[in-house]
């Protein structure tokens, strides 16, 4: 609970001034004022992504955190700049900074995991607020500055149009533009190979996180995340492939990370490769996830 | 030298029929989605050493040889069957609170945006004529002028 002075001083900026940032917190006070705008202005029959029929945004962007209330701002404005038509959920996983208060600063919706539960179980909470809200299209954005903002229409233009169900933006199509630490490269084309091999369709680039998920990808998301260490890209794509649903790529720039490039460190991203991969044949001993909608609308 | 000591047949199979059963009961653990990824892993490699020993018993051999240690008692190796079993079925009990926990973790996170979302909803100006949605905090605000 708020001190009352605080409350006060928040009714005023929302009674007193527009909106900070249009379009961008996702609060039911404005879903009344947004209606009326969309009455005023008719419908658009075409696909737009700034809002349906009840006023509110389409587009839900999850952004999972870990303790990145250093490069949180960065990331936020990004997305208030180039994406200011989406709604933005920004998933603290158990974070020890003030990473959630600076996201509510921002006027991001926080989504607070009390322990640590890693990018998978993040990311599923994502989805499940996600499919809860009823978006037409979630986007999973990294909360570190590698993914660029003003690529999102992009690549929620085919899960928003029902071309996909699932859009991964891909850093190998359309010309190598991304400089991969060669055993970074190696890993990513051995799982790319075998993600390939078991979905019988060619995928370039399994360890994007840049993602777009229509309805039918969230829901499943919602219910089924694969919570691999680290491997929950890899293996959410298996495991969507093995669900049926629709999967395509799209070329994407992204942000070369300069932190933490070191041998150290790619070693041992090359043995977690490995672990991914044993991990996705384990999978393919799992039964096949019936993708059943009925049951996808009750949760577990 | 105890690997110059013959193999009978029983001695053969018995190993490779429990190791055998190892395995599947493994696989069958992991079809079920009972055992965690980073357990699954851990159980597979651990009945693929059982396998391998259990198909070529001169292994055993070299390796007692090796290490200069040959007797297990009867004791022993059953006591460490005992001991297996209850690793895997701690594993399982693991795997399913684990999962429990998720869930329980990620059910507080969105009740918590949604109960923050309530207080921000009935903090705001009412858009209607309903004056008394922010209820008793209603008198602990200023009355609003901007609507």
């Amino acid at each position: 609970m708020r001190p009352v002075g605080q409350m006060a001083t928040h009714a005023e900026t929302l009674g007193l001034a527009p909106q900070p940032v249009n379009g961008f917190v996702s609060n039911p006070c404005d879903q009344g004022r947004r209606l009326a705008a969309g009455l005023v202005l008719g419908d658009n029959p075409h696909v737009d992504i700034s809002s349906n029929i009840a006023g509110r945004s389409r587009m839900l962007v999850i952004v999972p955190a870990h303790n990145e209330a250093a490069s949180l701002p960065d990331v936020l404005a990004d997305l208030a700049k180039h994406a200011p038509q989406a709604d933005i959920a920004v998933v603290d996983d158990g974070s020890i900074d003030n990473t959630a208060a600076v996201a509510r600063a921002a006027g991001a919706t926080v989504l607070p995991l009390p322990c640590n539960l890693g990018v998978g179980g993040a990311m599923q909470t994502g989805y499940m607020y996600a499919a809860d809200s009823g978006y037409d299209v979630a986007v999973q954005f990294d909360g570190d500055g590698q993914h660029r903002a003003n690529l999102i229409a992009q690549l929620a233009g085919p899960a928003l149009t029902g071309q996909a169900d699932l859009v991964v933006g891909s850093r190998l199509l359309g010309g190598l533009k991304f400089r991969f630490h060669p055993l970074r490269f190696l890993g990513n084309r051995m799982l790319a190979m075998l993600i390939s091999a078991i979905g019988h369709r060619k995928v370039t680039d399994p360890t994007s996180g840049f993602r777009a998920a229509g309805r039918r990808a969230m829901r499943f998301f919602a219910a089924h995340y694969p919570q691999t260490y680290l491997g929950d890209t890899a293996e959410a794509l298996v495991w969507a492939e093995r669900a049926g649903l629709k999967i395509t790529e799209i070329p994407v720039r992204m942000r070369q990370r300069t932190a933490g490039e070191s041998a150290i460190r790619n070693l041992k991203g090359f043995w977690l490769t490995m672990r991914i991969v044993l991990a996705i044949l384990v999978d393919c001993l799992e039964s096949r996830i019936v993708l059943d909608e009925d049951q996808q609308e009750g949760r577990q | 030298m105890i690997a110059q000591t013959s193999i009978t047949l029983v001695q053969r199979l018995v190993p490779l029929i429990l190791a055998l059963t190892v395995a599947v009961s493994v696989i069958e653990l992991i079809r079920r989605r009972r055992l965690r990824e980073e357990y699954a892993m851990l159980w597979i490699c651990a009945s693929g050493v059982l396998l391998v020993f259990a198909a070529v018993p001169q292994l055993v051999m070299w390796a007692a040889n090796a290490l200069g240690v040959y007797y297990v008692t009867l004791m022993v190796l059953l006591s460490f069957c005992f001991l297996s079993l209850v690793l895997v079925h701690l594993s399982v009990a693991v795997s399913r609170s684990a999962d429990d926990v998720r869930k329980l973790a990620q059910r507080t996170a969105l009740l918590e945006q949604k109960l923050s979302d309530n207080a921000s909803q009935s903090n705001c100006e009412p858009l209607n004529e309903t004056d008394g949605v922010c209820g008793s905090r209603e008198a602990t605000q200023p009355p609003d002028t901007s609507a």
